[in-house]
């Protein structure tokens, strides 16, 4: 290579080694004024192209250029960089965040939406009803006899003006609803409020939160209910929790099944919040009572279906850890503000 | 339901431990809630004989005794008053283990004491404290006295779902056990020896008046009862199973409560005019004391049991203080009637009565099973309380009970199931179950025995299969088949769109209890008219909402309270009654929310913002944009009731479809909330108006509109406006008379104060003009400007500001 050349190439280095150097404006125009002012190196070797041997000037004048432009850009670059730091370096990363004004959705929200999400997936639409309602939906529709002591004015709060009106005791009359207004194949989730002649206390909440699914077509099963039932709580608590069906009675379904989960926390092993077992017992479930397929208009012979029911309180403790159920209806900010992520 | 393993051991043989009987019966529908391991300390206690009781010479209540514990003689000092010479009692000789203390030969106050007689209580056989246990001549000198009683037991309490009644009894459970194993279930004897010559036909007569209120009543008599205590191994297992003993006959009958399911009751025999029982109803406003000697006024449909003079029991439920059985009764008549459930049900409700024995009538006795327990009482009286059976047994059973049969597809379980089970393995567990069973083609007829009351339809036989197959044998299904088949109702995007929009803009959501303080609704001025509870819990939960502020309001005082300052809080839910809004009756999804404090918090290098009324509007603008409603809204400045400067959200012109503004400090104050609360509640649906099937595109209803590319220009003009005169109003002239290139009108400064006029206010306006297709000239803008001054200053009392 002809020494001309490598002396613009000895320079290049020079300039790139002064620019990562400056580390002040007044440091950067130095090298601004020693490369690229008017009397600067650069400008210095302009000047001499004419004296380059010819058979490498073009190529010369050609390094020459682009060694020129390099040098207005990175200057300029190193100029921006130094002026950024400038801005930044008054302010204390240390300082505390300020305060951003966050929202928060309600627990009961959180997990109630997480059994719409994984339910919508399977295909169940979400259906609410009045919290509201009249005898007929709340317990004659739903099967349960005369006597039932869930009829009593000591656990159903009846209204006081209007006949034959009460705060639901369950959300199944929504299920009621949804089956007299749509003929099978019917996939409802019905979430909602419902309510309890209870004295509040740490465990016990005269309004909570249930969610109940409803599948009714024809060829649906008991097995069918045990799988969806485990695919459910497999999406919600982990994908190696396991299901047990334990006999019982509910007027609105028969065959009836208590549900446990196998205790998420320990795998079942026994912990605190299984109380030792392995199980927690997470709701109730059944085949729908033909009786109630009947009341609805829908031939019990053709089709059959199942129903469950989870309580969302209950659920939002566990995995939580809340220990009381009243903080849910205080609304102590220092409470809600806790959940306030999204999902 | 508590179950004694012991008393269970009489009706079906089993070595399983109690926690696999738990597991077997919470399997087989009946929850076991807890077991108790009962440990008893009867082991190496002797029998002994109390030779001889004098005075301790040092101590007034203390004896020494010398006790004869079989071929030993010992010394023991005693406390209790009842120890006498001659009595037959339980000793702990030195080194037995009594609870936490072992018993050693010691001085009592310098008298030499070698053991210890013992006190039921001390042997944790009952509660009972009636000092030392006296023993009867049945027990042997020098036996080992836990032969009589065993040391051990474990009870175990079991959920009984209300359908299965029959299981209310140790032969209930015991029935299913057998079934499940497949053993056979041993009934305890119901012979009896009717040792007395008297015939109870000639002493016992029983008219049913109120067949279909009592379609069974039997009737037997014991005479020469003594009424004394009952047999330590009957008041062990009482007591095992939580039931205080109290005497022979009481315990008796309660015992067979417990063992056979059926309730009976034992009549002081004299104390029943003529030997005559009359089953009727009561007279409405008859007297009766029952046996707690209170009186109680009945009415039509409450069941007597009456003599021809008076009520001697209130059926089902008590019986009288007029016939009960006491120290001196001689001669018993035993009850054991099966009642109709539902006139029980309705007097133990309306009379607060809930007893063990209306808790089975009320649910269904066995109606099969009146004879037998009269008998099997009958015989316990006579073998512990010293009574002669008389010849016969008075049976009045007006209306037989029927059980119809059932029938029974054996395909119908795959089909419910979703798991076939074979018709011979379905009759087996008929068959373990005591239900009848004939075949009759493919399908069986199945007759429920006469204590299975909730046997009435196939899929009540479905179940039994499945039950007693086990719910674990069902498989379960890999997949189930999917379609969507129903879609959300678009409210309920529009409820979680509220939620995110409100959270978005920094608001904690809370659940407040629907059920509310109907004072906190009275707080209201106008119109707020919630729903009354019946029976409400508390007076703070005597209404169903009719508007969510209350609720809302009562979480502000909360935190407010508890020293929190900022407070930015909403809710989501139903109310009823009649609201704000004006929904009669219909119950409505509302949204209301609230804002104390700061808008923006004080930190280190900012200073704080107190939230005011544009902040109301601002996010009622913002919750509109997230559910896509068209801007702006309409907003009517005429203040409501509650909320001065009040504006109303409205939907159409008349149709209110919200509320906002600044609480009245008034109300505020009911809440003993002393800081201006800014809160606004709307009614989703009428304000969203959604219309099911109809396509709501998620963030932007309105859809994509074009921008233009080219430059904007702007001009500011600003007004000198009266104070009375709106913001909207003047911006409104400005829109409406620009043209099309208008793009935005923007309020960007509000002035007052000099040099302008009280009562006048300066508004300046940006108004921004943009064409799609070129750069604007101010030959396209100058025009336009003319024609809005000029139209804006037609306002009353406004002018041009230079
Ligand atoms: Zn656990």
């Amino acid at each position: 290579m002809h020494e001309k050349i490598v002396e613009l190439q000895t320079l290049r280095e020079a300039l790139e080694k002064d620019i990562s150097k400056a580390d002040s404006p007044d440091s950067i125009e130095e090298v601004r004024v020693r490369y690229i002012g008017r009397k600067g190196s650069i400008a210095d070797l302009f000047k001499q192209i004419g004296r380059v041997e010819p058979q490498i000037r073009g190529e010369f004048g050609k390094t020459l250029n682009s060694l020129k432009q390099f040098a207005t850009a990175e200057i300029e670059r190193k100029v921006k960089d130094l002026e950024q730091q400038e801005t930044v370096a008054g302010v204390d990363p240390t300082l505390p965040p300020r305060p951003v004004a966050q929202g928060s959705y309600h627990p009961i929200t959180l997990i109630e939406r997480e059994v719409k999400r994984i339910f919508s997936r399977m295909g169940f639409a979400v259906m609410r009803g009045p919290e509201v309602e009249d005898v007929w939906h709340n317990f004659d529709a739903l099967n349960t006899p005369e006597w039932h002591p869930s009829r009593d004015a000591s656990d159903t709060l009846y209204l006081a003006d209007v006949p034959d009106m009460l705060l639901r005791t369950e959300t199944s009359p929504v299920q009621i609803r949804t089956m007299q207004a749509q003929k099978p194949p019917i996939r409802i989730v019905a979430p909602g409020r419902v309510f309890r002649n209870d004295k509040p206390d740490a465990t016990h909440s005269p309004m909570f939160t249930q969610v109940e699914g409803l599948y009714v077509d024809k060829g649906v099963t008991f097995s069918d209910l045990k799988g969806t039932v485990l695919q459910f709580y497999r999406h919600l608590l982990g994908k190696n929790v396991v299901t047990r069906f334990r006999p019982h009675f509910f007027p609105f379904t028969e065959p009836s099944a208590e549900v446990d989960v196998s205790c998420p926390f320990c795998g079942g092993n026994g912990c605190r919040v299984c109380k030792q077992s392995g199980w927690i017992e997470v709701g109730g479930s059944g085949m729908v009572d033909p009786n109630v397929l009947e009341t609805v208009g829908i031939d019990p012979e053709v089709y059959t279906g199942w129903a469950f029911g989870l309580g969302v309180e209950r659920m939002t403790m566990l995995l939580y850890g809340v220990d009381d159920i009243r903080l849910f209806y205080e609304n102590d900010i220092r409470f809600l503000q806790q959940f306030g992520g999204r999902r | 339901m508590k179950i004694s393993l012991n008393w269970l051991h009489d009706f079906v043989d089993f070595d399983e431990s109690p926690e696999q009987i738990a597991e077997i019966l919470t399997f087989l529908n009946f929850e076991c809630e807890g077991i108790e391991y009962i440990k008893r300390y009867v082991n190496g206690v002797r029998v002994g004989k109390v030779l001889e009781a004098i005075p301790h010479p040092n101590a007034d209540k203390l004896q020494l005794t010398k006790v004869d514990i079989g071929g030993e003689i010992l010394p023991i000092v005693c406390g209790a008053p009842n120890c006498r010479e001659g009595l037959i009692v339980p000793v702990a000789t030195v080194g037995t283990r009594i609870g936490e203390f072992t018993i050693e030969s010691r001085k009592l106050r310098g008298e030499m004491s070698q053991g210890m007689i013992l006190s039921e209580s001390e042997m944790k056989i009952s509660e009972s404290h009636g000092g030392i246990l006296e023993l009867g001549d049945d027990f042997k000198v020098g036996d080992d006295f836990s032969k009589a009683v065993p040391a051990e037991d474990a009870v175990l309490e079991f959920e009984v779902t209300v359908n299965r009644p029959d299981a209310l009894s140790h032969i209930g459970m015991a029935r299913e056990l057998a079934s499940h194993w497949r053993r056979p279930l041993r009934l305890p004897s119901f012979e009896v020896q009717e040792t007395s010559t008297r015939n109870v036909e000639d002493e016992l007569r029983i008219d049913i008046v109120a067949p279909e209120q009592c379609p069974r009543y039997v009737g037997r008599k014991v005479t020469g009862v003594s009424v004394q205590d009952s047999p330590l191994w009957m008041k062990a297992r009482l007591s095992s199973i939580g039931q205080r003993p109290i005497s022979n006959v009481v315990d008796i009958t309660n015992y067979i409560l417990f063992e056979l399911g059926q309730p009976l009751h034992a009549f002081d025999a004299d104390k029943v005019k003529d030997g005559r029982i009359i089953v009727r109803m009561a007279e409405e406003g008859e007297d009766f004391v029952t046996l707690d000697d209170k009186s109680r006024k009945l009415v039509s449909t409450d069941l007597m049991i009456a003599d021809p003079e008076k009520g001697i029991a209130l059926g089902g439920v008590m019986g009288g203080a007029n016939s009960e059985v006491t120290d001196s009764t001689n001669d018993v008549i035993i009850e054991a009637a099966y009642f109709d459930p539902p006139t029980i049900r309705k007097t133990a409700k309306r009379l607060a009565l809930p007893s063990e024995a209306s808790r089975r009538f009320e649910r269904g006795a066995d109606p099969g099973m009146q004879a037998n327990a009269a008998a099997r009482c009958a015989e316990l009286f006579r073998l512990y309380a010293g009574a002669e059976v008389l010849q016969g047994v008075v049976d009045a059973c007006p209306i037989p009970y029927q059980r119809p049969p059932v029938n029974y597809r054996p395909e119908r379980a795959g089909v419910v199931l979703g798991f076939e089970v074979s018709k011979s393995d379905a009759i087996k567990v008929f068959e373990s179950l005591e239900f009848g069973v004939e075949e009759k083609g493919d399908i069986v007829v199945v007759t429920p025995p006469s204590w299975r009351h909730d046997i009435e339809r196939e899929i009540d036989l479905v179940e039994e299969v499945a039950r007693h197959v086990g719910y674990d044998k069902v498989p379960t299904a890999e997949e189930s088949h999917v379609v969507l088949s129903n879609e959300d109702p678009p409210l309920e995007r529009i409820l979680d769109t509220a939620v995110d929009s409100m959270v978005a803009m920094g608001f904690h959501e809370a659940i407040c209890s629907a059920m509310t303080s109907g004072d906190d609704h009275e707080a209201f001025a106008g119109g707020l008219k919630p729903f009354e509870i019946q029976r409400s819990i508390n007076p703070e939960m005597n209404v169903y909402r009719a508007s969510l502020a209350p609720g809302l309001l009562r979480v502000v005082e909360h935190n407010l309270n508890r020293g929190l300052e900022d407070i930015f809080v909403f809710e989501v839910g139903q109310v009823g009654g009649m609201g704000w809004l004006g929904c009669e009756g219909e119950q409505r999804l509302h949204l209301s929310f609230a804002m104390v404090g700061q808008r923006i918090p004080q930190s280190y290098d900012r200073s704080s913002e107190p939230v005011d009324l544009a902040d109301v509007v601002t996010v009622l603008n913002e919750l509109a944009r997230g559910l896509t409603l068209d801007l702006p809204l309409e907003f009517s400045y005429d203040s409501c009731d509650n909320l001065m400067l009040g504006v109303k959200v409205a939907a159409d012109n008349d149709d209110i479809a919200g509320v906002a503004g600044l609480l009245k400090a008034e109300v505020g104050e009911r809440f003993g909330i002393d800081q201006p609360v800014y809160m606004a509640e709307l009614d989703l649906e009428r304000w969203v108006k959604p219309v099911a099937g109809e396509l709501r595109l998620p963030g932007n209803n309105g859809g994509y509109k074009r921008f233009s590319r080219f430059p904007s220009s702007t001009r500011d003009v600003s007004f000198i406006v009266p104070i009375t005169t709106p913001a909207e109003e003047v911006r409104r002239v400005l829109q409406n008379h620009s043209n099309e290139l208008l793009e935005d009108v923007v309020l960007f400064d509000l002035y007052s104060g000099e040099p302008l006029a009280t009562g006048e206010r300066s508004l300046a306006f940006r108004l921004v003009f943009r064409a799609v297709d070129r750069t604007l000239t101010d030959g396209d803008i100058d025009p336009v400007i003319e024609t809005v001054i000029s139209e804006v200053e037609k306002l009353k009392g406004v002018r041009l500001r230079g």
